[in-house]
């Protein structure tokens, strides 16, 4: 049987574009049949919101974006029309927006324990569609401890940051590689997936990276 | 399937002219550009803000 492939995500638990990226690349993943081992990497959308903004998410798209709240709204709208597409039932009425560092440290205490694929989808639920808070200690608690975690770990690890560093050190790397949006895909440390892209993409960056890989292993063998 | 190694459109460019302080230099990324059904629209987040990319 063949080794999975490598696939390194860079995505943020707010970013509504990467839930809808997650859904499809998991509809790539049963069309092409293709073992992966995923990573997901930390990358901060907005660092500097603060854990309890003040207002709607439509409030801060409408500052960041120098739109109206209307514009803000309609394409909130959009996206959502988009997400519901894929089966996702965002509902910006209830989000909270905030600061998502602790999720991502949280997001690499689940990855030490085996279970970060389960806390990515745990949060990303949790965030679009069912209002919670992503940025607070005790909705992490609760968050992390619905995948297997352990509620006095979370505390301390989101208390004495131990896990910041892995933070930060997956945004640099990813700076290093130039990425600027999430969700991007890294697949194999070689091939670059920019953006919640069709299935159809996604199968066929996966089939490249299979008959790159197949080909290295050829060539190894040849002169072995 | 068409590959590129610089801007395919969408939201990056390229690589970073500097390495991190904190990690080593990657490799160049090979792009992978869209195929498929070009009605499906695809986004990203960029900066806060969140977007549909243009038409291909």
């Amino acid at each position: 049987m063949s080794e999975p492939l490598t696939v390194e995500i860079w995505s943020d638990v707010q970013c509504p574009w990467c839930y809808i990226g997650k859904r499809r690349f998991e509809t790539a993943l049963a069309d092409s049949g293709e073992q992966v081992a995923i990573t997901y990497r930390s990358f901060e959308l907005a660092p500097d919101t603060p854990v309890d903004y003040d207002g709607t998410p439509a409030d801060y798209l409408s500052d960041r974006k120098g739109i109206s709240r209307e514009q803000a709204s309609e394409m909130m709208a959009h996206v959502t029309g988009l997400a519901a597409q894929e089966g996702l039932a965002y509902d910006f009425d209830h989000v909270h927006q905030t600061n998502t560092v602790l999720a991502h440290e949280l997001l690499h205490l689940a990855r030490e324990r085996g279970v970060q694929a389960e806390l990515k989808e745990r949060l990303l639920a949790a965030y679009f569609e069912q209002g919670r808070h992503v940025g607070r200690v005790e909705e992490l608690v609760e968050l992390g401890t619905d995948v297997g975690l352990d509620a006095d770990e979370i505390r301390a690890a989101l208390a004495d940051h131990r896990y910041l560093p892995a933070v930060k050190a997956d945004v640099a790397q990813g700076a290093a590689y130039g990425i600027r949006g999430v969700p991007f895909y890294v697949i194999d440390g070689a091939l670059g997936v920019s953006g919640a892209q069709s299935p159809e993409t996604f199968v066929a960056a996966l089939a490249q990276a299979r008959a790159a890989r197949d080909a290295a292993s050829a060539s190894a063998g040849v002169t072995a | 399937m068409t590959v590129s190694s610089g801007d395919d459109g969408s939201t990056v460019t390229g690589v970073a002219e500097e390495p991190s302080i904190t990690m080593s230099a990657p490799s160049p990324l090979t792009f992978v550009t869209a195929v498929g059904d070009a009605d499906v629209e695809t986004g990203s987040c960029i900066d806060g803000v969140c977007a549909v990319d243009p038409p291909r």
